[in-house]
This record gives structure tokens, C-alpha cells and sequence, in this order.
């Protein structure tokens, strides 16, 4: 028997035929994806008995410690408005602060649920399947967060769509088109419609699922509303197989774009440290980092309470964290391309800037920001660290202040050190701004905690694809 | 399966033909060019874009190579080994080092004005003669010894008993990757940045990097072709594989275009004159047609040429794909360099003939490759994965 024919997808299968030596080499085989071989059915009984089980004390406890975040934002937020932006710690010469690095933030996590969904599903990742779906939610809720900010911003958010907005209107007055902040209002608003639209297509055959499985006639009512008259014909899997390339194709451009027009925020201008032509792919990178973290940093407690294990496995987890070792590593080149053309361009601002951010009043952000983003992944080199839970939920939670810092540390030292010492100042944020983030942390996983609650948090008839032999395989040749 | 070994085939004879015709009509064209030209720095700008041109080529396939093994990725392997034989360019790259290093004061003007120059004397730390040889000499030695790495661990799993030279590469795959971002970085600093020396731009290294991935996808997508052609892939090399490279292609073609619209909208953007000199002075004097070029070229034609999912599988529009993409990269690279030297549009036939030239070196030492390895890597785990591939 030829050598290779004998190789599988799986080790077992390549055990005992096999001339060569695979046992010392297992890292060279691909590792099962479901684990404990489940029956089609089993997979689906298990996924779609989460959103059924009654909520224990455990979930209720945890969605009111988030719920109760989240409505004291709402106050806060309430009360800006009202008050107006005074009650921020903005002010000159740092005039956008933690809003606008929130802001960011936000955007940034929700760019890993369009890549695994997108990019993932265009290079033929089978592994993504088990974590796309939750992913995606997670985009959608970023993408809410992130909107509050810029919104509140602007002072006046009632008037905000007059102002982001260009609509006819007989004064003949136009939004500033040459203005980056405009571009995001039409970037993140695209992406948002489109991964709205991409997360819901992906779901219609699983809410069916859902329909024909719940006892409860009303929810099997909502249930069926939603999933669109979806019978699981050939005519309907063909239809929504096109719908779902087509939309992963404009999906794709979109995670770049979406970080490219927010790191234009910044780079269009001519202030030292934020001018630099690497902005764009350091952002989307930057974004991709910190997206992949948070969904560490979630999944990593769903596949614990849910019990999740046999399909969120040990490998997927291996690879969302090589993901952030090698994002990580794109942030670091990022990092020391820009510290390397300060020195080099001779330019005197762009290095005083550098050296002030590692030395000046924001060092300590700084640090924390080269701490968390560079240093510490480098601890996944090593495997058993790629697969610690303890150690990768730790390491989510840096990479997700690293990268908070990271927007932070660009945003205050570049703008409260001007080209005259004498206007130099110090930004702190208050107290508002403080529960204003909280809160948008409180809305973002109170959504995601009612999200696991009614839909299926793994794509019940994706993963299926996965099992060992159910991929197409090239035949017509020979 | 059995192993393919290509030495004596037509291919093998058609290219090295190819290869001593490109190198004759290329060293006849440097010779003319030579003769006739009093001022030889254009002759060594030629030079240096013929050499990076398919230096860069090399050491992006190796890379090529070791990202394969990094990613385990199964859908190339059946390819793989044309783009480790394009890597087999990479130990000879220290020869043609040497000339840009003996001729460094007439290609990079620093090299005399690091005295007066005060901005150029505060970068002497980074742009002297001494640091400058020492790095380009670092960099072809990473290279080569990645390059006896990779490849030959790669080559080595065709007889082996068991998979340590996989595994081998598996593990040294990532570190790989991570020396050549920062070697193809500094590299781009060294021979093409620092040919305008006040100049700068944090994404030179990305953008050097995104062209030399599309060039190095198009030329693997060229030798596919006609290998498939020949017959020689039969029962490895199907369709599907076509589709996937071509993907590849379109997906990369987009991904320069988007590093190098960054670069160009950000500076014209910020308007400070120090950064937009660079495009000024490319985009004037006749120069602007290769900014035009570059534009239809690298990014629109090609774009659309292989947007559609069919044309992946239609070797024809493949292969025409693919020649107009390793010509924009050819465009790319005279648009950097040239300009440096001339204020108007120089294009004649010495910037062909030196490009051919070392088309036919590069050539040459490829079919060598081809004729002494095997086309398959028929002992690689993942052959089969490969060879069923559904696109």
C-alpha cells in the first residue's frame, strides 16, 4: 500500500500502515476538530439545547453585574448630554481623549468576527466554523459600542444626522467630504449593514433548526418568523451557499477598509506620530490582535459553562492564539518601523514625540501598551503555552488593555505636547468618561449573554462539515 | 507515488534554451549599453532593478516556501516545490551584491554627502559605507542559510523514512517568517529607499514586500502552466490548484495596491513637503506614465481580469494575468529608481536588456534546480490533501 494513501485527517488512521515514523512527528498531522465523534444529531442536540436550558443563578447574577455597568453608562451618557461635553476631562490642548480611543477600541475587537467569518471562510479554514458564529455576534456589538462614542462626541447627537450625513436640502449645505471622519460614518455603517446582513444569513438554516426543536409554541413562532420560510431544500442550500460567498467576498475588502478610513482619522493629518504612512495596515492588524483576544477571552467561558469543549477544541484555541502571536508580531514590526523613521527621517518633532511617549508623562502607558502587545505573546512560541486555558485567558485580558492603550498612548502623547511648550498640558479623563466606557463593556457582554441565550452560539450546520469525510475531494484525474 | 524527476525533459532543455538567449541578448545589450554611454550610473540603476527584481523573487519564494510549512498548508503542496527550485537563486545573490556595493557612491548619492548633508550626516549611524556592506552582506547570508533550511529540509522529506525534516521545518517555519519581514524590510531600505536619502516612509518595507509576493504568485502561476501543459503535473496539479493561485494572485494584487495607495494618499494627503518631493518627482517629466501604468497595470487591469471565478480555471487568461503582472512589477521598480538619476522619462533598451539578463541568470539556475530535485514532494504529509483539492 503507497505510503501516503494511508495518510488522514486523522492520527489513528496513519498508526500501523504507515512505513514512516509519524509518532515522533504527531505535530505533522491535522487534529480532529469535534471531538469524541458525535452523530450529525448529537451535534445538533447539543448546540440547540443551550438557547432551552433555564438560565441558573450563575447566568442571572452575570447579566446583572453587566446589565447594571451598562445602565449606569446609559445615566452617564444621559448626563453629558445633557450637561454637555464639559463633564469629559477634555480639553486643549488634548482634545479628543478617552472617547475617541474607546471608540477605536471598539471597532478594533469587532474586526476578528469578520475575518474569521470572511477571510477564514475564503481560505478554506475549516476550523473556523466552530467560532464564527459567535464571533460575528460579537462584531455586531463592538460596532454598537464603538457608534456611541463619536455619537456623544459630538454634542449634540440629535443633530448628528444632519451633520454626518450629505442629503439635499435646499440650504445647499454638504458634510465635508474631504474630512476622514466623515469616511468613517460611511466605513463603519457599511460594515455594520454588511456584517448585520452576513451574521443573519448564517443563521437563517440554524434558526430553523431552532424553530422545529423548541417546545415553546411562541418561541417556535419567533423562531420561524426569522428563519424565513428555510426548509433545508437543495434549491435552498444552492441559493444560500451563493449568498454566503458573495457576502464573505464583500465582507473581506471590508476588514481592511473599516480600520484603514479609522487610522486615517489620524494619519491624514500632520501631526507628528499620527502622520506615518504605515497607519493603515498597522491599525488593521492592530485590530485583528485585539478582535481575536476578545473572543479568547469570551469563548474561553462559553466552552466552559456551556460545555463546549468537544467542539471549541484545545487546537482551535492553538490557532486563535498563534493568530494573536502573529497580529501581535505585525503591531511590534509596526511599532519599530515608526520608532526607526523618527530617528531616521531627521526630523526633529517626529522623534521628540517618540522619546516622549517612551520617556514623557505617558510612559507609563506607553509601557503598559509594549508590555501587553509585544512582550507578553511572545509567550506563545510555546505550545503548551498555546494551549494553557489559564494562561490564554490571562494573556486575552492583556492584549485587550495593551491594545486600549496602544489607541490611548497615540492618541494623548501626539496631541498634549504641541510644537509650543508653552500650550503642553496633561489630559486625565473624569469620572464620566470612566463609566462611560464601563458602561459600553456592561451593554457589549449583557448583548452577548442574550445573544448565547436565543441563538446558537456554534454554527450547528457548518460544524457539521468538519466531521472527518465529509469535505469534497478532487476525483476526475485519476 | 512515484517521484518526478524532470532532468532530460523538453522542459528542462526549452528553458535553459531560454535562459542562455536571455542571458546573450542581455549581456550583448549591457555591453552596447556600456560602449556607448559615458556616464555609466544609468547602466548600474538598470542593474540594480534587474537584480532586485529577481532577488527579491527568490528570497519571496523562499519565503513562500516556509509559510506553506507554517500555515501546514495543504492545497500548495503539489506546487511548493516550483517556488523552493525559484529559491535556489537565493545563495548566488552575494555575487551580485558585490557590483552594487563596489558601485555604491554612483548609485546612492549619501555615500559623498554624508559630510555635508546635516540631515544625511544625523542617519550616519544607519547610512555609512561600513554599516551598509556589513547589512547587505547580513542579509544574503539569513537568506541562504533560511534558504539551506527550508528547501533543503523540504527536499530531504523525498526520501526520508520518517518526517523530522518536516517536522524540522514546521517548528523553524515561524521564526523564518519573522527574519525575513525584517530582512526584505531592510533591505528595501537599504537598495531602494535610501536611493533618495531625505526620503521616508514607515510602509516602504510592506509595500516592497506586496510586490514581490504578487511577482513571485504570478511567475509560480507561469511554470504551473507550462509544466501543466507539458503533461508533468498529471495526477498532481489540477484545476483547482489553478484557481487557488489565481486567488492568490488577485487577492495580493489588491492587498499592493492597498499599501501602495496608503503610502500615496497619506503623503499627498499630509502635503508636507519633504515626504511629497518622492511623488513629485515621479509624477512629472514624463514619469507620470509609469504612475499611470503602475495604476492600470498592477491594480485595475488585472483586477479585473481576475475578479470572475471561472478565469481562475482558464489557463489562457491566467498566463496573460500573470505576464501583465510581473511586467507592473517590473514598472513598479523603474518608477523607483529610475527617477532618481533623470528628471525626464529615460526608458530604452538598456533597461530591458539588463532585466533579461538577469531573466536568463535567474533562469538558468532555476532549470538547474528543476532538473536536479523533484517536482513533487511526494514523501510530504499533506501530497494527498493536496492532490484531492476542491477549490
Amino acid at each position: 500500500m503507497n505510503v501516503n494513501d494511508t495518510m488522514n485527517e486523522t492520527k489513528s488512521s496513519v498508526n500501523g500502515t504507515n512505513s514512516l515514523m509519524p509518532s515522533a512527528h504527531e505535530e505533522v498531522f491535522r487534529e480532529q476538530l469535534i471531538l469524541g465523534n458525535p452523530t450529525l444529531h448529537e451535534i445538533t442536540e447539543k448546540i440547540a439545547s443551550i438557547p432551552t436550558l433555564t438560565p441558573n443563578l450563575k447566568f442571572l447574577v452575570t447579566l446583572f453585574v453587566f446589565a447594571s455597568m451598562a445602565l449606569w453608562g446609559l445615566f452617564c451618557m444621559g448626563y453629558t448630554i445633557a450637561t454637555g461635553i464639559g463633564v469629559w476631562g477634555l480639553n486643549n490642548p488634548v482634545g479628543w481623549g478617552w472617547d475617541i480611543t474607546n471608540f477605536v477600541f471598539w471597532i478594533g475587537i469587532g474586526h476578528a468576527g469578520t475575518l474569521i467569518s470572511a477571510i477564514l471562510f475564503l481560505f478554506r479554514q475549516k476550523w473556523r466554523t466552530a467560532i464564527n458564529r459567535s464571533a460575528e455576534a460579537m462584531t455586531l456589538f463592538a460596532v454598537l459600542c464603538a457608534l456611541i462614542f463619536p455619537l456623544l462626541h459630538t454634542g449634540r447627537p440629535w443633530l448628528a444626522f444632519y451633520w454626518l450625513t450629505p442629503y439635499p436640502n435646499q440650504m445647499q449645505m454638504w458634510v465635508n467630504f474631504r474630512s476622514p471622519l466623515v469616511w468613517d460614518v460611511f466605513a463603519v455603517s457599511t460594515y455594520g449593514t454588511v456584517s448585520l446582513l452576513f451574521w443573519y444569513i448564517g443563521l437563517v438554516p440554524d434558526l430553523a433548526t431552532m424553530r422545529n426543536y423548541v417546545k415553546s409554541k411562541f418561541a417556535s413562532k419567533i423562531y420561524t418568523a426569522f428563519s424565513l420560510g428555510w426548509t433545508g431544500s437543495v434549491r435552498h442550500w444552492h441559493t444560500y451557499e451563493v449568498a454566503y460567498m458573495i457576502l464573505a467576498g464583500i465582507s473581506t475588502p471590508l476588514v481592511l477598509s473599516v480600520h484603514t478610513v479609522v487610522s486615517m482619522d489620524f494619519a491624514t493629518s500632520v501631526l507628528p506620530g499620527w502622520h506615518t504612512t504605515i497607519f493603515p495596515p498597522y491599525f488593521v492588524a492592530g485590530a485583528i490582535f485585539s478582535g481575536f483576544a476578545m473572543v479568547m477571552t469570551l469563548l474561553v467561558i462559553a466552552r466552559e459553562v456551556v460545555d463546549l469543549k468537544s467542539f471549541i477544541t484545545l487546537k482551535h484555541l492553538d490557532n486563535m492564539n498563534k493568530i494573536i502571536l502573529a497580529t501581535g508580531m505585525m503591531v511590534g514590526y509596526a511599532y519599530a518601523m515608526e520608532f526607526f523613521m523618527a530617528w531616521y527621517s531627521g526630523n526633529p518633532y517626529e522623534s521628540s514625540v517618540f522619546i516622549n511617549r517612551a520617556t514623557g508623562d505617558y510612559a507609563w502607558a506607553y509601557w503598559t501598551m509594549v508590555s501587553c502587545n509585544v512582550i507578553s505573546p511572545q509567550i506563545y512560541w510555546f505550545k503548551k503555552m498555546r494551549r494553557s486555558i489559564p494562561v490564554m485567558f490571562v494573556m486575552s485580558i492583556f492584549v485587550n488593555i495593551g491594545m486600549w492603550f496602544e489607541r490611548f498612548t497615540i492618541i494623548s502623547t501626539s496631541l498634549h505636547h504641541d510644537y509650543l511648550p508653552a500650550s503642553w498640558g496633561y489630559y486625565s479623563p473624569t469620572w464620566v468618561e470612566i463609566s462611560i466606557f464601563t458602561g459600553t463593556i456592561g451593554i457589549f457582554f449583557t448583548l452577548f449573554l442574550i445573544f448565547a441565550k436565543f441563538v446558537p452560539m456554534i454554527a450547528i450546520a457548518e460544524i457539521k462539515s468538519v466531521l472527518p469525510g465529509s469535505q469534497p475531494k478532487h476525483h476526475d484525474n485519476h | 507515488m512515484t517521484p518526478i524527476q524532470l532532468q532530460g525533459t523538453p522542459f528542462i532543455s526549452k528553458l535553459q534554451k531560454v535562459a542562455l538567449g536571455a542571458i546573450v541578448v542581455g549581456a550583448l545589450g549591457l555591453a552596447v549599453a556600456f560602449a556607448t554611454d559615458s556616464d555609466h550610473t544609468r547602466l548600474l540603476a538598470d542593474y540594480l532593478i534587474g537584480f532586485i527584481y529577481f532577488a527579491g523573487i527568490a528570497v519571496t519564494a523562499m519565503f513562500f516556501s516556509a509559510l506553506q510549512f507554517l500555515v501546514k498548508a495543504g492545497w500548495s503542496t503539489s506546487v511548493r516545490r516550483i517556488a523552493e527550485n525559484f529559491a535556489g537563486f537565493v545563495p548566488y545573490l552575494i555575487i551580485g551584491m558585490i557590483p552594487i556595493y563596489l558601485f555604491k557612491g554612483e548609485l546612492f548619492h549619501w555615500v559623498h554627502e554624508v559630510a555635508s548633508d546635516p540631515i544625511i550626516s544625523g542617519k550616519a549611524p544607519f547610512l555609512n559605507t561600513t554599516f551598509f556592506g556589513i547589512r547587505l552582506a547580513l542579509y544574503c547570508g539569513l537568506w541562504y542559510y533560511m534558504y539551506r533550511f527550508i528547501v533543503g529540509n523540504s527536499k530531504k522529506q523525498d526520501t526520508a523514512t520518517d518526517y523530522s525534516p518536516t517536522y524540522k521545518n514546521l517548528k523553524r517555519a515561524a521564526p523564518f517568517v519573522v527574519l525575513y519581514a525584517f530582512t526584505i524590510t531592510f533591505a528595501s531600505f537599504d537598495l531602494l529607499m535610501s536611493l533618495e536619502p531625505h526620503w521616508y516612509s514607515t510602509i516602504f518595507g510592506v509595500y516592497f514586500f506586496a510586490g514581490n509576493f504578487v511577482a513571485t504568485l504570478s511567475l509560480i502561476c507561469i511554470y504551473m502552466i507550462n509544466l501543466y501543459k507539458g503533461g508533468y503535473l498529471k495526477n498532481y496539479v489540477t484545476l483547482e490548484h489553478f484557481h487557488d493561485i489565481g486567488k492568490f494572485m488577485f487577492a495580493f494584487t489588491i492587498f499592493w495596491t492597498y499599501i501602495a495607495f496608503s503610502q500615496y494618499f497619506l503623503i499627498w494627503y499630509g502635503n508636507i513637503p519633504e515626504e511629497t518631493i518622492y511623488y513629485v518627482k515621479r509624477l512629472q517629466g514624463g514619469w507620470e506614465l509609469f504612475g499611470w501604468g503602475s495604476i492600470f497595470l498592477h491594480f485595475i487591469v488585472p483586477f479585473l481580469m481576475l475578479l470572475r471565478q471561472d478565469v481562475k480555471r482558464r489557463l489562457p487568461v491566467m498566463m496573460a494575468g500573470a505576464c501583465l503582472l510581473l511586467l507592473a512589477h517590473f514598472i513598479d521598480l523603474c518608477w523607483i529608481v529610475l527617477p532618481v538619476f533623470s528628471k525626464t522619462l529615460i526608458f530604452g533598451y538598456q533597461e530591458i536588456t539588463a532585466w533579461l539578463f538577469f531573466f536568463g541568470l535567474f533562469t538558468y539556475i532555476v532549470a538547474k534546480q528543476f532538473a536536479s530535485n523533484n517536482l513533487i514532494p511526494v514523501n510530504d504529509p499533506y501530497i494527498k490533501e493536496s492532490i484531492e483539492l476542491v477549490s
